[in-house]
């Protein structure tokens, strides 16, 4: 037997495990939605046409009042 | 609980109030002939990296004015009775040094007793650590006898790195526990914190994680004990700083920290970020991120700054440090993309925003060096005619030098003002004191200190600007083995990785020196740390002078003046532990130990392999042995029950005989 592994002589039981038993339940992946530079553009552009949209009514009744 | 919303106002405005007071001062200095495109860049970038530093005095000054006034820094219910909850203690490994992980657990759960399970989950690729591992649990496991549970599992692939092993492990028996604690490799806690801890996640239902700050020990190179007298001196009023406020919007360092496993089970599962590497692929630095899951799912994250009995040790040398911050640099950078991330609270992307900020502060120091150098250079080479009115023949230092000398010394007082605060802190307190061996020793270390981390913040800007330059090139970095042990560096090793830093300090010593020789001494600073680059690093990875530095009363810290009962125990297992390095081959060559490895592969489930591929392994062994084995083959064949039963017989023959 080598020699480097005689400090292990105890024998090896058959029932030997390392772990507990395993109970399995998957962790949820977690939704982080990083932003990228397609969607800084996109909310730019739906910043640059909703905020109109949503000033235009106010701007349409004072012309007409 | 205290109401933290005033702290945060009061410290914003501090932050902001001095930066403007800065940038005004600035600002007066440059605009005497009006603003160039250059002036108005230096003063762009004045203004950021102003704040930068004053966002750091005015923590440390909050973490001061904490400590001095005794305030409560972690504002929780106290532990009550005996906790009936179950704690797993998990340590991820990967390739390291065997001997000193397990000597780390045995102290550890000497320390703690058997009510804690512990978990060492092997990430290793190198096939002679798996199978030392192996011998090295099952030693462990027939020293402690049967009340210890110490539990070892080996992952094929280490997919998700150490957040997929903790991932991992959450999957399979994280159902089984209440708490789980996060170590690292070479950290280590004492059983009395770790009980504490259980005893706060029991009376505060609420608390999702609690962040014992770990302290530096252990080394004993010149570059190590300096951090670690450094961390130890400034590191109270830091933490202190951070717990005052952020309270429960605290943050998560990776390990040394006890996590509710419901909590982060159902939080903390992290996605792969679209895209390639550095900026997409897994998150590297998971740490930030599973801090601000938490928080955004509702739950506390709590620093716990006076806890003590945690600890961890510094990177031996200069060049190893730096290694790592390549790491944790790419790890940041990659934050850039979360920082955004929808539903995440204000604090979480603080935290994310200022470790991005740690390191995209020094190319933009460095930007701001040259963007000043060069409008000093060309501010001498302007016809005098330009300035109708003014004293043409006057150098830009000397006309506002009572303006640049106020600043340099604002900023001054922002960098080293924390460093004074901290030695006052220190030695208001006595035993404190002693423990750092004496007033006497405390002022000479602190300035010593001081010195050191003045010539080496140029040559950290430098690396760190490459960094964050290849990094935003494309340039992505693995996650490599981390050297934990004191060695003296190789001069070669050394010449060849800090030419750069010495040859780019001389070439711009002789820039300066040639065109702007009267603010030539405003650079001298700098330009030290470069020049002596090399023999800087060198000389501080020496283990001998650390030691003889040592004897001389410098850069002492308590767990060397006073000792710890569990780091002592850690050391002493780890230098009595038997040096001869285990080889693979023993699994084929010692019944014994193939059947240890054997028993632990059959609860592993094991990916599918190309069966051809085995065969064609399992010939190439039988025929021409094992040494011409790749770290692929090796870890192949070591995840082949069937391979490695019928491969030992012949070869356990000549062995044995």
């Amino acid at each position: 037997m080598d020699s480097e592994s005689r400090a292990f002589e105890a024998p090896v039981e058959a029932t030997l495990t390392g772990t507990p038993l395993r109970c399995p339940r998957a962790m949820k992946t977690q939704k982080l939605v990083p932003w990228t530079v397609s969607r800084l553009v996109m909310a730019g552009l739906m910043a640059a046409i909703s905020v109109p949209a949503q000033l235009a009514p106010a701007v349409i009744n004072r012309r007409r009042a | 609980m205290p109401d933290i919303a005033p702290r945060r106002w009061l410290y914003l405005f501090l932050v902001l109030a001095s930066t403007v007071a800065a940038v005004t001062q600035m600002a007066g200095v440059l605009q005497f002939d009006g603003f160039t495109f250059r002036e108005v860049s230096i003063l762009g970038l004045f203004a950021i990296l102003f704040a930068w530093i004053a966002s750091s005095f005015w923590l440390s000054v909050f973490g001061a004015w904490a400590r001095f006034n005794k305030i409560d820094l972690l504002p929780l219910n106290p532990p009550g009775g005996v906790s009936a909850a179950r704690t797993a203690i998990l340590m991820p490994v990967y390739n390291e040094d065997v001997g000193r992980v397990f000597s780390g657990v045995r102290a550890m759960w000497e320390s703690a007793g058997p009510d804690f399970d512990f978990y060492i989950l092997s990430d290793s690729t190198n096939p002679a650590n798996w199978v030392a591992e192996e011998l090295e649990w099952q030693k462990l496991k027939n020293e402690l006898g049967e009340t210890a549970h110490i539990y070892y599992r080996h992952r094929p692939k280490n997919t998700g790195r150490k957040s997929g092993n903790i991932q991992d492990f959450c999957e399979n028996w994280g159902q089984l526990y209440d708490y789980m604690v996060i170590l690292d490799a070479d950290s280590l806690m004492t059983g009395k914190t770790l009980t504490h801890l259980v005893g706060l996640m029991d009376a505060n239902p609420r608390a999702g994680l609690i962040q014992a700050p770990a302290q530096l020990v252990g080394r004993h190179s010149l570059f190590a004990r300096i951090q670690q007298f450094s961390s130890s001196l400034y590191g109270p009023i830091h933490t202190a700083g951070l717990a005052f406020l952020q309270g429960a919007d605290g943050n998560y360092w990776g390990h040394n920290a006890i996590i509710r496993v419901h909590a982060f089970m159902q939080h903390c599962g992290l996605p792969r970020l679209p895209g390639k590497p550095p900026f997409g692929g897994e998150i590297m630095s998971h740490d930030f991120i599973e801090a601000a899951l938490l928080r955004r799912a509702g739950w506390d994250v709590w620093m716990a700054p006076d806890i003590g009995g945690s600890f961890e040790e510094p990177p031996p040398t200069l060049l190893d440090y730096l290694i790592r911050d390549r790491r944790w640099c790419q790890g940041n950078l990659q934050h850039l993309r979360i920082v955004f991330a929808q539903g995440l609270a204000l604090p979480s992307r603080l935290h994310l925003a200022m470790g991005i900020m740690s390191y995209v502060s020094s190319p933009l120091w460095l930007l701001l060096l040259i963007v000043s150098v060069a409008d000093m250079m060309s501010f001498k080479a302007l016809p005098p005619a330009s300035y109708m009115g003014l004293q043409p023949s006057l150098p830009f230092s000397v006309s506002h030098e009572a303006e640049l000398i106020i600043l340099v010394l604002a900023t001054l007082v922002m960098l080293y003002g924390p460093k004074l605060m901290a030695v006052f802190a220190l030695l208001e307190s006595p035993e404190a004191t002693r423990a750092h061996g004496g007033i006497g020793a405390v002022l000479a270390s602190a300035l010593w200190e001081s010195i050191f981390a003045t010539l080496i913040a140029p040559i950290v800007m430098l690396q760190h600007s490459w960094y964050v330059f290849s990094i935003l090139m494309g340039m992505a970095t693995g996650w490599n083995v981390q050297t934990r042990t004191d060695r003296a560096l190789p001069f070669k090793l050394v010449l060849r990785k800090f030419a750069p830093h010495t040859v780019i300090g001389v070439v711009v010593t002789i820039l300066l020196w040639r065109y702007t020789p009267d603010s030539f001494n405003w650079f001298l600073p700098l330009l030290a740390g470069l020049w002596l680059a090399i023999p800087l690093v060198l000389i501080s990875s020496s283990p001998f002078l650390g030691e003889w530095l040592r004897k001389e009363d410098l850069f002492l810290v308590p767990s060397e003046t006073r000792g710890s009962k569990v780091l002592g125990r850690a050391h002493a297992l780890a230098e009595s532990h038997e040096g001869a390095p285990v080889r693979a081959e023993l699994v084929l060559e010692d019944a014994r130990v193939r059947d240890l490895h054997l028993a632990l592969l059959a609860e592993t489930p094991l990916p599918p392999v190309d069966p051809l591929k085995l065969w064609s392994l399992r010939e190439r062994v039988r025929r021409g042995g094992t040494a011409a084995l790749s770290r692929d083959d090796w870890s192949l064949l070591l995840s082949d029950p069937e391979g490695l039963k019928s491969l030992s017989t012949p070869l356990a023959a000549p062995a044995s005989s």
